[in-house]
């Protein structure tokens, strides 16, 4: 009978190892078929090049053929973050006289600009540049100097409604929207030279939409059982396809495969995390230089179970809609321009409604509590982190922690110091258990 | 374990600049503590200190049941049976020594805290980034800056006629502006008031991000600047609280959780110590 149990136990075990072997294949190639295969050489093989801040739109790009999107500040920092490679780039633009009070992905985007280099090698010039200020206003500015750094680029800047949206936007702003979308493809077409195909883009929004619902409904809908099946850490790592894969069928195609795993950890009552004795809200960005500060909280037996990044702030519009928080927004395939109008604006909405997603979250995934990232150069989340954690704890109940650094710079980070605040923060989630 | 029917308890609090170490009896009483500079080698300091603070009350390292490692150094004690953060040994020291506390602002050598106590536990706790400029790294800096003693500062600002104002909240710049002050032939009471209302308007800053309410306890190194103490008390219009030697609340802290962790060992049917210990097998560098 025992052999028999441990049979079982190790046929599972097997399995869950041959979904996790196909998933991590499609995620290596995905990844680096993306910068080296598509981005890098871009040019060389006649495509035009399409910057975008990391904001989730590459679906503009994806309309034409042989378009490529690239996000070089955001995601190719991150990139170059993680490599550990990217100090060199921050003090070449410091050199260049940006300051080091200005966010750590601009600086970092602009060394690799003005090296010419990367973590794959120097992304191609743009032809055409949208900017966006849904998640940070001052990002308007850092396309502009791209635009001039590289010879008067052709840029467009998005304009969305972004802020104070607790109650449904009236007809009129939908509509001024849509039609920012329409210019958007417009002035890409017109500064290409590549012909707008509408069932193009309307094929390429229907893919983005069902990708992200099955992904919400497989994936962030399954995160509410104990122990965990899918962790922060892995969802950040999923915002990679949700970023730059949107609209294609490769992303959707790795998404379902986590999907797949998922439920596989589900049914089999196998968490991410083998310590799990905690459930943790994480509310920021990760220190990208250091990924291994997030992994200590899964050691400490604290799993970080949900997260502001991606399940709040690029899946927004899916997190109101599941959890029956106004305004609701139905993404209709048959008007793609509006779709990925309502999609971008309910990203990051005013921090009154973020207040009550971070609340619902707390209690639909049974969080224990929540971990805060001061993010020094960072003056859109920082600016309230204080009122953020008095009210965080005011409604919840829950204790938090705060760790101050910074996104790709570790030169303002003190490890001993949030080790100990880690220590005992775990030490206040002991006491209340 | 035991001398006679005796049985201790340890606390060691290695922090950046001092160690502080504290024995205690069954009875919850302190039985000797010491004070000793924080080197670069954690180690055998840790040994020196223990060793020093059971030779006075004719303690060998076998007659201490358990003990408690705190501190940014906690980790470099070999012989602790477990460690645990100065943020909740210094709360469980103070609410030892002052029950009704609730609020406890711990100014140490690199770093500086606030820590909001209820219920007798760590409710909420905030800490300075990675910056001196708060801190007791920042009075020494301008002590020798100054050529006087940090131990003298406190009682040196309390004779100040007025105070000068330090703009600038980065170390480095304000002893530039000190030495300004100095050349203007300002007195160094005017000076070292000003920066003791500078700290302390920081301090309090940072440590009303948990809500400041009544007791409220200072501790650390801090705590013995009397200076330091009235401006604070100044700028929250309260009157904070010290304790006899406010240096040993995360020690005094370590040892009081080393009994009550001793007492769950003893319950499970455990015998202590939970380990052989020698002070002399980790002196690794002696």
């Amino acid at each position: 009978m025992e052999n028999k149990e441990e049979q079982k136990t190790t046929d599972i075990e097997k399995e869950l190892e041959q979904i996790v072997r196909e998933r991590e294949a499609l995620r290596v190639k995905l990844s680096r078929n993306y910068y080296r295969d598509e981005v890098i050489k871009a040019r060389e093989m006649g495509k035009k090049v399409v910057y975008f801040p990391a904001a989730g739109m590459p679906e503009l790009a994806y309309a034409f053929e042989d378009c490529v999107p690239v996000m070089p500040s955001d995601n190719y920092s991150i990139h170059t973050c993680v490599r550990h490679q990217h100090r060199k780039y921050l003090e070449l633009a410091e050199a260049d006289g940006m300051s080091p009070d200005i966010c750590s992905y601009d600086r970092l985007g602009m060394g690799l600009m003005l090296a010419g280099e990367g973590a794959f090698g120097p992304l191609p010039p743009p032809d055409v540049i949208v900017g966006f200020g849904n998640l940070c206003e001052t990002h308007s500015k850092y396309w502009e100097i791209v635009s001039d750094y590289y010879g008067n680029i052709p840029y467009f800047y998005f304009d969305l409604y972004t802020h104070q949206q607790d109650e449904r936007l009236p007809d009129y702003a939908i509509e001024y929207m849509r039609s920012q979308v329409r210019r958007a493809l417009n002035f890409i077409a017109e500064h290409t030279g590549k012909k707008l195909d509408w069932d193009r883009f309307k094929e390429v929004m229907k893919i983005a939409t069902q990708t992200i619902t099955d992904y919400w409904e497989n994936v962030i809908e399954l995160r509410t059982v104990s122990p965990s099946p899918w962790s922060t850490m892995q969802c950040q790592n999923d915002l990679f396809f949700l970023v730059c894969y949107s609209g294609r069928p490769e992303g959707k195609q790795y998404l379902d495969l986590v999907a797949k795993e998922v439920k596989f950890r589900v049914d089999h009552k196998i968490g991410v995390n083998p310590n799990e004795k905690f459930r943790l809200l994480y509310t920021d960005l990760p220190p990208w230089f250091w990924m291994g500060l997030l992994k200590l909280f899964h050691e400490k037996g604290g799993t970080l179970a949900f997260e502001l990044y991606p399940s709040i702030a690029w899946l927004g519009v899916l997190f109101d809609k599941y959890n029956n928080l106004s305004p609701i927004y139905e993404l209709d395939p048959d008007k793609p321009d509006e779709a990925l109008a309502l999609r971008l604006t309910a990203m990051l909405r005013s921090m009154r409604h973020v207040m009550d997603q971070l609340v619902v979250s707390t209690e639909k995934y049974h969080l224990d509590g929540a971990v805060f990232f001061s993010n020094r150069t960072c003056l859109v989340d920082t600016r309230a982190i204080g009122l953020r954690q008095r009210l965080y704890r005011e409604r919840t109940g829950k204790p938090t922690m705060c760790f101050q650094g910074e996104h790709c710079d570790e030169r303002t980070f003190s490890e001993s110091q949030t080790l100990a605040k880690i220590d005992a923060f775990f030490e206040a989630l002991d006491k209340r258990k | 374990m035991k001398r006679g029917n005796e049985i201790y308890f340890a606390g060691l609090d290695i922090g950046s600049t001092m160690t502080k170490a504290v024995i205690l009896d069954e009875g919850e009483e302190i039985v000797n503590y010491v004070l000793g500079p924080t080197g670069p080698e954690h180690r055998r300091l840790a040994n020196m200190v223990m060793e020093e603070v059971l030779n006075k009350p004719g303690l060998l390292i076998d007659n201490v049941a358990y003990i408690v490692a705190t501190g940014y150094g906690r980790i470099n004690v070999p012989f602790a049976d477990a460690q645990v953060t100065e943020i909740t040994c210094h709360a469980r020291g103070i609410i030892k020594l002052f029950p009704e506390v609730s609020t406890i602002i711990d100014i140490g050598g690199q770093d500086c805290k606030g820590i909001r106590v209820k219920d007798g536990k760590v409710a909420n706790f905030v800490m300075n980034d990675k910056c001196a400029a708060g801190t007791g790294r920042f009075l020494e800096i301008i002590a020798e800056t100054l050529g006087i003693k940090v131990s003298e500062m406190g009682d040196l600002s309390l004779n100040a006629k007025e105070k000068v104002r330090i703009s600038n909240i980065c170390t480095v710049f304000a002893v530039q502006e000190i030495m300004a002050y100095s050349a203007e032939g300002i007195p160094h009471e005017n000076i070292v008031a000003g920066l003791h209302e500078g700290l302390a308007t920081r301090i309090c800053n940072m440590a009303r991000r948990i809500g400041i309410t009544k007791e409220v306890v200072i501790t650390g190194g801090g705590g013995k600047n009397k200076g330091l103490v009235r401006e604070i008390d100044d700028h929250l219009e309260i009157e904070t609280l010290q304790s006899f030697e406010p240096l040993i609340s995360g020690a005094l802290g370590a040892s009081l959780l080393a009994k009550e962790m001793a007492h769950k060992q003893l319950e499970k049917g455990k015998s202590l110590p939970l380990k052989e210990r020698s002070l002399k097998e980790v002196r690794l560098f002696g």
